[in-house]
């Protein structure tokens, strides 16, 4: 007889076995390990592609928005011009002030009640001077070129008298603010 | 030819083959112990390789997350002050009225007298579809989570942005002509969008003067005009038809004190 049994006998059957297990033991460890570093690698393409969609995401958001600068400048314009109820005493007598400097009689300054709708507040006034158009124009320059953060709802010129240049002047316009707080 | 006879027993050949299969075997087992071990090893420094690469990407993964985030957050501010831009452009953006006053008094004929200048801030009531846009615009990104007077305070601001002033000027000439002319003067304003004529009317000759007209003028210009009406009165070039075509153009000949 030439089979491997008979060849090798049957108390080294024991060792074919031992061999057999090593074997089979390998070659399932190997097969183990390369299906998980084959699921790693599959892991590591979806990150890769991930990571450069998310860098061309990066590179579009930090391309810069020239719009978010003017933004900036103009909330920061905001901040300068806004009046709140603690500057209104002050805002005022500036008014005041400057009518007098462009050459004009006060005759009334009045400021209303606060309002606030949502985050803004706001104030109606009245004005009433006395004086020529040129004085009204030089005031109102100064107004514009100052830019508080006023809208003028109502202007009214007329002829204090049917002879002379005297003007009475009526302005009425709202003050803006944040609310405070 | 000869007969070779083979006296030696069964098991001394058996005994014999095993002794000489010996080394073949132990050095098919050896190769077999060290290919499955080399392959081993192979794979496990591989995967070794591969896990730092993976740590590597993970953490470049989370910092690119981290930086996403941040722009998202930059982004959602930028949203924010954006908006908050937008409503205050009526308050901080409207038509200077001095500039609109200049216009008017630059326009101003000679023979035309001023008794009354009349500007009023009216918000329109009627909103068309087209105007419709602007709100939407406002509204867009709050994801309807606007409080109420978040709401309140984009309608007011939308109202003001749409808001027109009328001009409504009151006052008397000895020509006709001149009124006309003052008229058309006005219309010459990129910003004043509508002038009409609303009041003609003769007057007596004791109370002003042979000859005078009385008349109110009526116009209308945008709060808010677009860009290309957004002009300082002296940049509009001055009309170079009519005999009034210099008239009053620096507001000295204006017949207002």
């Amino acid at each position: 007889m030439s089979t491997p049994m008979v060849v090798l006998g049957k108390r080294n059957m024991v060792l074919v076995a031992v061999v057999a297990a090593i074997t089979i033991a390998l070659i399932v460890a190997n097969m183990a390990l390369g299906y998980r570093n084959t699921m790693l690698r599959q892991s590591i393409g979806a990150l890769r592609s991930r990571i450069q969609g998310q860098e061309v995401q990066l590179l579009a958001e930090k391309a810069s928005d020239p719009q978010a600068t003017e933004i900036e400048d103009f909330l920061t314009d905001w901040e300068r011009r806004q009046i709140d109820v603690k500057s209104i005493s002050e805002f005022t007598t500036q008014l005041a002030h400057e009518a007098t400097s462009a050459g004009l009689q006060v005759v009334r300054i009045t400021p209303d009640k606060w309002s606030t709708t949502g985050w803004l507040s706001s104030c109606p006034f009245n004005l009433e001077f006395r004086g020529t158009f040129q004085q009204l124009l030089k005031f109102l320059r100064h107004w514009d070129y100052v830019g508080k953060a006023a809208v003028i709802h109502g202007l009214d010129i007329e002829r204090a008298a049917e002879a002379g240049n005297n003007l009475q002047i009526r302005i009425k316009f709202t003050v803006y603010g944040e609310k405070l707080g | 030819m000869s007969i070779q006879f083979d006296f030696l027993p069964k098991e001394y050949h058996q005994t014999n083959l095993r002794r000489r299969n010996v080394p073949w075997l132990v050095s098919m087992v050896l190769l077999v112990v060290l290919v499955g071990s080399g392959g081993l090893v192979v794979q496990m420094g591989t995967r070794r390789q591969l896990w730092t690469t993976y740590q590597q990407l993970t953490q470049q993964c989370m910092a690119n997350e981290v930086k996403l985030a941040q722009y998202q957050h930059q982004k959602a501010k930028k949203r924010d002050a954006l908006r908050k831009a937008r409503l205050l452009q009526p308050i901080l953006l409207g038509y200077p009225r001095s500039w609109l006053l200049e216009a008017i008094v630059s326009s101003t004929p000679e023979d035309v007298v001023l008794d009354q200048v009349r500007l009023t801030l009216k918000e329109e009531q009627q909103v068309t579809e087209s105007q419709e846009a602007p709100v939407d615009f406002l509204r867009s990104g709050s994801g309807g989570s606007a409080d109420k007077a978040t709401e309140e305070l984009i309608r007011a601001q939308e109202k003001l942005s749409r808001a027109w002033i009328e001009v409504v000027i009151d006052g008397r000439s000895v020509s006709t002509t001149a009124v006309q002319d003052f008229c058309s003067q006005l219309s010459h304003f990129p910003v004043i969008e509508e002038i009409n004529l609303q009041t003609v009317e003769g007057m007596s000759n004791e109370k002003i003067g042979q000859g005078s007209t009385h008349f109110v003028l009526w116009g209308r210009c945008r709060h808010l005009p677009p860009p290309a009406a957004f002009v300082r009165p002296d940049q509009v070039p001055a009309m170079t038809t009519g005999p009034l075509a210099n008239v009053g153009r620096h507001g000295s000949k204006a017949n207002l004190p």
